[in-house]
């Protein structure tokens, strides 16, 4: 009876399945393709409406996403349908395979109300079959007249490129997402390579995972010993984490599902737990929240938590991104650990060798020193009883004397150079007046800083300005050198600057990477400027808290 | 003038070096002192007219004896001298702004030099 019709519609078809193809191929959103085809269905096949629509919710609700020609007023693009009772997309999504019911009389359900309510009884769907999941559905509807026979089969033509689109666009989507995640993966991973101090790490690693995934808040906690957390840093879309070295309790968090379980854990809705912290999430209009553990070194060290605001839940694969960020955030504080642990073990190092050198130096003073000092006295003495008329035997103490005088001298430049006795008896304005004077350069001491200040810190800035004046003198070529020693803002700053020929590179040796080591071991840091020509300019700066252990 | 001296020192064979020496060159040493307090009840009792005081008094700072020794006694008070066995060059930067009428070092000490730093400080 369709015979003369066949070649013609077949031409059609092929038509509208070209153009629907091309919009595919060409790359264009899955909202066009699905308009596009629903369309091309509705017309092609001479149908009154036709519609595409998505399983959602793991299969309990359906949600209209196309819809071309007359349909009830309801089933518009952005409803979503509960799969309850019977309906064809329900059968479509249990079956797998085209499905139709003629007549919606007697079916129970939402969907098949709706479709009566609308007048329309004859219902027909095809599944749109993605990656081997029932993806969605491809619907007809008509009041009255019967639906062709072969409807299934010709509906499920557009279904196999409307799988294509999907699965293109879920393709791009995802490239896009992984080209998103890596970027932001390698910004924090470049933060920790750079040594940034972990509330930096932390509040980088929230505003990243946030914007991912995307959440309205990200925070950073650690787990303390009494079973609270401290919250170490955060982000928040509307700006300004004010929560960070704030302490909480566990109950009712998700923080607190990670650390029963030591696995990521999820509250969808805050709306009904229990306990003051879910009381105050629904107060700052908390919906629900993800988070996954922190293991440092095998240990439970923390956790990373995202916030939503909005009723959707947090997407599925949250925990999945979370983990990737928790591993940087590990390494970022095991990098830490092990600097701290470093630059303590450097610091000892250094002040130990301090305090060998100062007690050598003591040693000598008490001891030798002051003994050959007793012993010239004493040889003096009996000089003075020696009587008028034995003169040789004046002049042999004379020479006795005098050889300890010059031992006693050279023992004296020795334990200068050991450790300068007037940096502890006096403190750093004194020492340095005394290292400017004996400079061979001309120096100008600016000394601002007149308090005492922690040993180490002392004996770190007098061998940067020892160590600065030497190298000046032995390769500057300089007129005049400036010292500068300021103490500002808890750090003490030591700046030499001589007007010589530049060129100083610690890499070539010279006592300056020792200084910069010094510096370093107590929490300092060094920088020099020396282009060639233009003199040079050694900075110091030392922390005045103990920041090394 | 007749010295009167009181040697201020921690280390024992230095007070009894210093004593024989500066005893022999003609100088009386009233008393010695190993440490402040003991230096301070000596000057007040033994009321000597020279002070040596020992820079580096062990754990004490022989600048701030100084300082007291002639606060207590502004006026009238004894001529204090700071003595190490360090060269003046090596402690200028620390005895300056002292209120001490010199300073020698201990190898070099003698009656001579003391003398020389009280006429100077009379003057």
């Amino acid at each position: 009876m369709k015979e003369p019709d066949e070649p013609g519609r077949l031409a059609e078809e092929q038509a509208a399945l070209r153009r629907v193809a091309t919009l595919v191929a060409r790359g264009a959103p899955p909202g066009e393709v699905f308009a596009a085809v629903a369309q091309e269905i509705a017309q092609v096949l001479h149908l009154q409406n036709a519609a595409v629509s998505r399983y959602d919710d793991g299969g309990a609700t359906v949600a209209v996403l196309a819809a071309w020609g007359d349909h009830p007023a309801s089933i518009h693009p952005g409803s979503r349908w509960p799969l309850d009772g019977a309906s064809v997309a329900a059968e479509v999504l249990r079956t797998r395979r085209p499905a139709r019911i003629e007549d919606y009389a007697d079916v129970p359900g939402s969907l098949a109300a709706e479709a009566r309510g609308g007048g329309f009884n004859r219902v027909a769907g095809a599944p749109i079959i993605v990656d081997g999941w029932v993806w969605g559905v491809i619907s007809t509807s008509s009041p009255g007249s019967p639906l062709p026979d072969d409807l299934e089969r010709r509906l499920a033509e557009f279904t196999e490129l409307v799988a294509t689109a999907i699965a293109n666009s879920q393709a791009r989507e995802e490239l896009t997402r992984l080209a998103e995640e890596q970027a932001a993966l390698r910004r924090v991973a470049t933060l920790v390579a750079q040594g940034a101090r972990p509330t930096d790490v932390f509040e980088a690693v929230s505003a990243e995972v946030a914007r991912l995934v995307p959440a309205d808040a990200a925070a950073l906690t650690r787990y303390e010993t009494d079973g609270t957390v401290t919250a170490l840093g955060g982000w928040t879309r509307s700006g300004g984490y004010v929560y960070t070295g704030r302490r909480f309790a566990l109950e009712g968090t998700v923080s607190g599902l990670i650390f029963e379980t030591g696995r990521p854990g999820r509250i969808d809705s805050y709306a009904e737990a229990p306990g003051p912290a879910p009381a105050a999430a629904r107060h700052l209009g908390w919906r629900s929240s993800v988070g996954a553990p922190v293991v440092v070194e095998g240990r439970l060290w923390g956790a990373l938590a995202v916030v939503s605001t909005t009723d959707e839940p947090l997407p599925p694969d949250t925990e999945g991104r979370l983990a990737q960020f928790t591993e940087l955030v590990a390494t970022a504080i095991a990098n830490t650990d092990s600097r701290a642990e470093l630059n303590a073990s450097r610091a000892r190092i250094v002040s130990t060798a301090d305090a060998t050198r100062r007690r050598i130096e003591r040693d000598l003073h008490d001891g030798a020193q002051q003994q050959l000092v007793s012993l010239a006295l004493e040889l003096r003495a009996a000089q003075e009883a020696v009587p008028p008329e034995r003169g040789e035997l004046r002049a042999e103490l004379d020479g006795v004397i005098d050889g300890l005088n010059v031992v006693l001298d050279d023992l004296r430049e020795i334990a200068h150079g050991i450790h300068p006795p007037i940096l502890a008896e006096g403190g750093l304005e004194p020492a340095l007046k005394t290292l400017a004077r004996r400079s061979a350069i001309r120096v100008e001491l600016d000394v601002k800083a007149k308090d005492r200040f922690p040993e180490p810190v002392e004996v770190a800035a007098y061998y940067v300005v020892s160590e600065a004046l030497t190298n000046v003198a032995k390769y500057a070529h300089a007129s005049v050198v400036h010292v500068e020693v300021e103490a500002r803002d808890r750090i003490l700053r030591v700046a030499v600057r001589d007007d010589g020929l530049g060129g100083a590179d610690p890499a070539l040796g010279s006592g300056l990477v020792g200084l910069k080591d010094r510096a370093e071991a107590i929490g300092g840091k060094m920088t020099l400027q020396s282009p060639r020509g233009g003199g040079t300019m050694l900075h110091v700066e030392l922390p005045l808290d103990d920041t090394s252990e | 003038m007749r010295i009167r001296c009181l040697i201020v020192d921690d280390n024992p064979s230095f007070l009894a070096a210093a004593r024989v020496l500066l005893e022999r060159q003609g100088l009386t040493i009233a008393g010695v002192a190993s440490t402040g307090a003991e230096a301070l009840r000596q000057a007040e009792t033994l009321r000597p007219n020279v002070v040596l005081v020992d820079v580096s008094l062990g754990k004490e700072s022989g600048l701030d004896l100084a300082r007291r020794l002639i606060a207590d006694d502004p006026d009238d008070g004894a001529a204090v001298i700071l003595i190490s066995t360090r060269v003046e060059e090596d402690v200028a930067d620390l005895i300056a702004g002292s209120p001490a009428a010199g300073f020698l070092t201990k190898s070099e000490l003698s009656a001579p030099a003391i003398l020389r730093i009280v006429d100077a400080s009379v003057r």
